[in-house]
């Protein structure tokens, strides 16, 4: 038996099974910019954002991976 | 240092400085629904963990410590940046945090009330970024007991 939201509920089950590849590749982007930050200390918005190319290819890389 | 609640610290933010937070959290969830609507849940479920808010945070957190310690007359870059490298390392310790919220939604949002399973989810995202924090903190004492 299906009850009337069991479908946003699986479209949000959904969405969140690929927020945890999100999340991983947070986990990664955060290491970098808490290593490059340690070490160089370079200024802030310089790596945050640069490093945001990290983030979009170990998401991507993940769901190229597990998710598609 | 310890996790607790420091009110006074919202004293000492301005009201542009949420405002910006709150702007950039915003564009990015307008940014994450129209990426589920035009490429499915799966592509756009990603981005839910986009780092949105941690370029500009962490650009304020170099700001204040700066501010702050140009008051005593130091140059505090070296400091400011070390305090953005500790940004970075809760945030790493959230997202451990966010790995198990998703985990406990796509496991159990199907079969049960979705605001339990919410509510557990976020509880235990909190719990485990603190017990994470807690034990860095603790495994760091002991060696530096040690050296």
């Amino acid at each position: 038996m299906t009850s009337p939201n069991s479908g946003l509920s699986s479209y949000a089950a959904t969405e969140a099974r690929s927020m945890i590849a999100g999340a991983l590749a947070m986990l990664v982007y955060a290491s970098l910019v808490l290593r490059v930050m340690f070490k160089y200390k370079p200024p802030a918005l310089l790596v945050s954002t640069y490093l945001i190319a990290a983030w979009l290819v170990t998401s991507f890389g993940l769901w190229f991976l597990v998710l598609r | 240092m310890v996790i607790k609640f420091k009110l006074s610290a919202l004293r000492r933010t301005r009201w542009y400085e949420i405002v910006l937070r709150f702007l950039f959290g915003g564009l990015a969830t307008i940014a994450t629904g129209i990426i589920a609507k035009l490429y499915g849940p799966v592509t756009g479920g990603l981005f839910l963990a986009f780092p949105a808010i941690f370029p500009a945070t962490a650009t304020l957190v170099e700001k204040h410590v700066k501010e702050k310690k140009k008051k005593v007359h130091i140059d505090g870059v070296n400091r400011s940046r070390s305090a953005v490298a500790l940004e970075a390392r809760g945030t790493a310790m959230g997202s451990v945090g966010l790995v198990l919220f998703g985990l406990l939604l796509w496991r159990f949002l199907v079969d049960r009330p979705a605001w339990l399973v919410v509510l557990a989810a976020s509880l235990a995202w909190l719990i485990t970024s603190i017990v994470l924090w807690e034990l860095r903190r603790l495994i760091r004492g002991r060696f530096s007991t040690f050296s």
